[in-house]
């Protein structure tokens, strides 16, 4: 009796395992991915590309796409057991990110080719000093003036820069602003994005490559800020840059420069769609004025991780949406909503308003010759922000002095007390080893 | 009509005017933000401007509710959802968990009452921020979720204070003859001393209830997700997301005062009162 | 008080109150212990790296140190001059609306629920309304009422990036945001006040301001000093408008000890500091709240 309820049992059992695995093999796997959602159209983006990713891999994989307003301090307070399998987050951050145990290592993971194929800024900044690769970018950002050349000739402004190695100086850039402030309504100039707040990280990003066209870096070669950061020829650009203000708009309603009051904006990329809207073929891209070695700008934007975590089925899965979203597809799709570079040599070839001939051209020749991380010199362009898990306090304390510089206070003070403040941050923590 | 009447009739159209144009003064904020969710974005600024109606349209309302349209970027209905829960739950739960502390303290007898009645004071001074910091960090594994919005906000100094000072000034008579017939503290604090408290109550639900729904402090620190976000905080959020669209942002202000707008008008007496009635008796 | 005769309710004593109790164990008494127990170590949010032992060094740093403690004072010295500024300004403009509210006319109740609309508004919206009104432009409402009073005398003023107004601008807003609530508890208060005391004084031929000045503000006390204890509290603790509109810029003119506790915790992840700051802002909260209660005691006794 016994035997028989036993191979009852075992055949029942059988049975049941082979009518299970086909329900398990039709469960997709489920991945979570977290974007930055910060412009409304690099939200559409990210919606259409995990609709899209979701519609190809139906019945096998499911991605449920989540907007975090705050990506930073999201990593920030979020264990790495409990982040996303993918997710966006501000490229510059990815040595803290690393130091922090956060992102899994991609070489060997995500497909070596698309891996090679990304700009060298770039693969430079989604590299950790392991020499691995824990990032891959849709796009690098494209950061000049932005300028109205319909009001710039009106003003009687003649030479307009059209290639980095002809940028103003900040003496010729001052009489510019004379100019235009005089035949404009207001009497403004310039759009900084005030409005942003420069104290809250957007100094640290817009107004740093001032301190490399002043000639050093942030953090010297002997890795301190002091004697840096803080050096007279910055002070003295920072001070230049600030007697601007009287030409500033305060841009409290984002529409100077659309509503024609400026004829100039500080801003990267992700402005230029509604500008070339709003201004058609009166939109031109110039570069950032010379404080004396060389125009700089900046480099460096969103990239896409894996949560270091994500194991098994989910990483397989969660590498397939990063190759999904990096092929020239996607990464164009992105790129025409937000205007920013593309970030792979084979999509940026495709992309019309970024080669030569179009209006951003400038953006990918910037680029092309990055100043990398070594002092800069008048022959490069853009800096990338000091790689190193440091940077959030960098960020914050550089931020902090341009606002207040801005504010009117003494510049070398200023400085002096941001270099202080980030040189004892990196003693606390040993040097981020 | 009399010397005197028409002195006392001018007299009231003085203060009436004087107050009029006080008050249209004092709310032109709001009126700032009610006119401006109707005019094109471009419009809302322009000094006095922005305060004269023109081109006004509900497109703003439209984009804003075509913006929080998915699961990605949270559903409008779903902060409001969001918010009132929470505020229910503190409300809820508080009425009862502080009230019968308050009874305990106030009414009953028990080894140690004065210790803790010295601890409730104490606690009555001191202000959430002292302990904010500390409490994100040792619940910074539960962001994110509903219950860490108001779970830690239940129990409140303040209101078992609130309550404390009411029952003290309640008649004993009623109580102590229903002890000497043998009914349990239970039996009366639910059968006399509940249905005697209407009033504060009213006060507390309603002073809990202004407090949770404008949070701000904890939930921009513990919660970031959508469809857990309160009000307050995604408001912060949308308006901090380039580029800076007024109209739009104003006809999310309009949206998110407007249930407690609403609520206030219908019951602006029992808000008024319960707020100066709190004040009276503390 | 309680009759012996009824025996003692131990049990049912702590039943009641034990659901509270353990709430405010867990949720208040535990982190406000642990504010201390983390002010003395080196923690950092976003790692998971071990905790290094800093001791007092925090407190130092907060106190003492010549680069990092200025912050402190500073923001110490914010929460004080904004404290100054907004309760008497706040409290005297409450009376006012309350005296000007307190009329028998009809309708007079109608004006009542505007003064109180700012009150029922989330800081946040306050602050971002306040943000657009405040733009340093003539397209500013603020500046245009600004120069409009003023027949274009004053010019355009920088409300939020000026660092001597931009505190100013913040108790502005503030206070706008809560005179409707000091005004409604005034005006209970002033109807509290027997009519007959007015009747009697106009029979002695005593002018409005008069009784204003030897009934209205005497029969106010109680309220009065109620009304200040709590705005002062209020005031100390100020966070919501400096985050989101000037973060504590600029040149820290409007930064608050409460903001920096947050920054630091969570904004710089610095959890140690944000910590210390914590305490310390308690330390501070307790010497002015015992301070007032006593200077202003003496007085509430009289009832």
């Amino acid at each position: 009796m016994k035997k028989v309820t036993t191979a009852a049992l075992a055949v029942a059992g059988l049975i049941g395992s082979i009518a299970i695995v086909p329900s398990a093999q039709a469960a997709p796997t489920e991945i979570t991915v977290w974007a930055m959602c910060s412009e409304i159209g690099e939200v559409k983006a990210v919606k259409e590309q995990t609709d899209a990713f979701n519609e190809a891999n139906s019945g096998s994989i499911n991605a449920t796409l989540v907007c975090k307003a705050d990506m930073g301090k999201t990593l920030g307070a979020t264990p790495a057991a409990e982040l996303a399998d993918v997710f966006e987050f501000d490229g510059e951050t990815l040595a803290f990110q690393v130091y922090n145990r956060k992102l899994a290592r991609l070489d060997g993971v995500v497909s070596a080719a698309r891996l090679k194929d990304q700009l060298k800024s770039i693969k430079a900044q989604n590299t950790y000093s392991d020499k691995h690769v824990y990032a891959i970018s849709q796009y690098e950002a494209g950061f000049s003036l932005l300028g109205n050349k319909a009001m710039l000739s009106a003003a009687g402004v003649t030479s307009v820069p059209k290639t980095w190695d002809k940028a103003w100086t900040a003496a010729q850039f001052t009489d510019v602003l004379k100019k235009l402030a005089a035949k404009a309504e207001g009497g403004k100039a310039l759009d900084i994005k005030e409005n942003y707040g420069i104290g809250g990280g957007w100094g640290g990003f817009a107004f740093t490559p001032i301190v490399a066209s002043a000639g050093t870096q942030i953090v010297g070669a002997n890795g301190k800020a002091v004697g840096a950061l803080n050096s007279p020829a910055v002070a003295k650009a920072a001070t230049t840059w600030a007697s601007w203000k009287q030409y500033v708009d305060p841009n409290a309603d984002d529409k100077a420069f659309t509503n024609k009051r400026v004829a100039l904006s500080w801003c990267g990329h992700w402005c230029t769609p509604a500008y070339k809207t709003a201004l058609g073929n009166d939109l031109i891209a110039i570069p950032f004025p010379d404080f004396g070695q060389g125009t700089k700008s900046g480099q460096g934007s969103h990239a896409w991780a894996m949560g270091a975590k994500t194991t098994g089925a989910k990483k397989a899965a969660a590498a397939k949406y990063l190759e999904f979203i990096t092929t020239d597809k996607w990464i164009l799709n992105t790129t025409s909503q937000n205007g920013a570079v593309p970030a792979s040599s084979s999509a940026l070839a495709k992309s019309p308003d970024h080669i030569a001939g179009g209006y951003l051209e400038l953006y990918g020749k910037q680029l092309s010759v990055s100043c990398g991380g070594s002092k800069p010199t008048k022959a490069c362009v853009t800096v990338p922000r000091t790689v190193s898990a440091a940077w959030p306090v960098i960020n914050t304390q550089t931020s902090k002095a341009f606002a207040a510089i801005y504010g009117g206070a003494n510049a070398q003070a200023e400085l002096t007390k941001a270099a202080k403040a980030i040189d004892l941050d990196a003693k606390d923590n040993n040097n981020y080893k | 009509m009399s010397a005197v009447k028409k002195h006392k009739t001018l007299r009231q159209s003085a203060h009436y005017t004087a107050l009029s144009i006080v008050t249209i003064f004092y709310i032109s904020p709001i009126l700032y933000m009610i006119i401006g969710s109707f005019k094109p974005s471009g419009e809302v600024l322009g000094g006095l401007g922005g305060l004269i109606p023109r081109n006004m349209s509900l497109d703003n309302y439209r984009f804003v509710f075509k913006f929080f349209d998915s699961d990605a970027t949270g559903h409008f209905w779903h902060f409001y959802m969001t918010s009132a829960f929470v505020s229910f739950m503190i409300v809820f739960f508080g009425l009862i968990v502080n009230s019968m502390a308050a009874y305990s303290l106030a009414r009953l007898r028990w080894r140690g009452r004065n210790y803790i009645q010295t601890i409730i004071v104490l606690l009555v001074i001191l202000p959430f921020e002292a302990i904010a910091v500390p409490l994100f960090y040792i619940l910074r594994d539960y962001r994110n979720t509903y219950f860490v919005q108001y779970i830690p906000f239940i129990a409140s100094a303040f209101s078992i204070y609130l309550f404390y000072t009411f029952f003290i000034n309640l008649p004993l008579e009623i109580q102590e003859s229903a002890r000497l017939d043998g009914a349990s503290p239970w039996k009366i604090f639910i059968k006399i001393l509940v249905p005697m408290s209407k009033p504060v109550f009213a006060s507390v639900t309603i002073l809990t209830f202004l407090a949770s729904w404008s949070a701000f402090l904890f939930p921009v620190m513990m919660v970031d997700e959508s469809d857990v976000v309160p009000l307050p905080v995604e408001m912060a959020i949308f308006w901090s997301q380039p580029p800076t669209d007024w109209g739009a942002i104003f006809a999310f202000g309009v949206l998110l005062v407007l249930p407690v707008m609403i609520v206030f008008l219908a019951f602006q007496r029992w808000f008024i009162q319960s707020v100066a009635s709190s004040a009276i008796k503390g | 008080m309680a009759n012996k005769k009824l025996g003692s309710d131990n049990l049912a004593g702590w039943l009641f109150v034990s659901p509270a109790l353990i709430l405010l164990t867990l949720f208040v008494a535990i982190p406000f212990g642990s504010a201390f127990f983390f002010s003395l170590y080196n923690i950092k949010l976003n790692s998971d790296r071990p905790k290094t032992w800093m001791g007092i060094e925090q407190y130092r740093r907060i106190l003492f140190d010549p680069d990092l403690s200025p912050i402190f004072y500073k923001s110490l010295l914010n929460n004080l001059q904004f404290a100054l500024m907004v309760v008497p300004v706040q409290t005297s403009l409450a009376v006012l609306l309350a005296v000007m509210l307190n009329v028998k006319l009809r309708g007079i109740s109608y004006f009542r629920v505007f003064y109180f609309m700012p009150v029922v508004f989330p800081m946040s919206l306050v602050a971002v309304i306040w943000s657009l009104l405040y733009s340093r432009d003539q397209l500013g409402i603020a500046n245009t009422f600004l120069s409009k009073l003023s027949f274009g005398l004053i010019s355009p003023v920088d409300w939020l990036g000026n660092p001597k107004i931009a505190l100013i601008s913040i108790a502005i807003l503030s206070v706008w945001a809560g005179v409707g609530f000091q005004m409604v508890i005034i005006l209970a208060g002033l109807q509290e006040i027997p009519s007959e005391l007015y009747e009697a004084a106009s029979i002695d031929k005593a002018n409005k301001f008069q009784q204003f000045r030897h009934i209205t503000i005497p029969g106010l006390r109680n309220t009065l000093i109620f009304v200040v204890i709590i705005t002062t509290i209020f005031s100390l603790r100020l966070f919501d408008q400096v985050y989101i509109l000037t973060q504590g810029g600029p040149l820290d003119s409007t930064s608050t000890v409460m903001f920096q506790a947050v920054t630091s915790a969570f904004g710089e992840g610095n959890v140690g500091r944000g910590s210390a700051f914590t305490v310390v802002f308690v330390l501070i909260i307790i010497v002015i709240t015992v301070a007032q209660r006593f200077f202003l005691r003496e007085q509430r006794e009289v009832k």
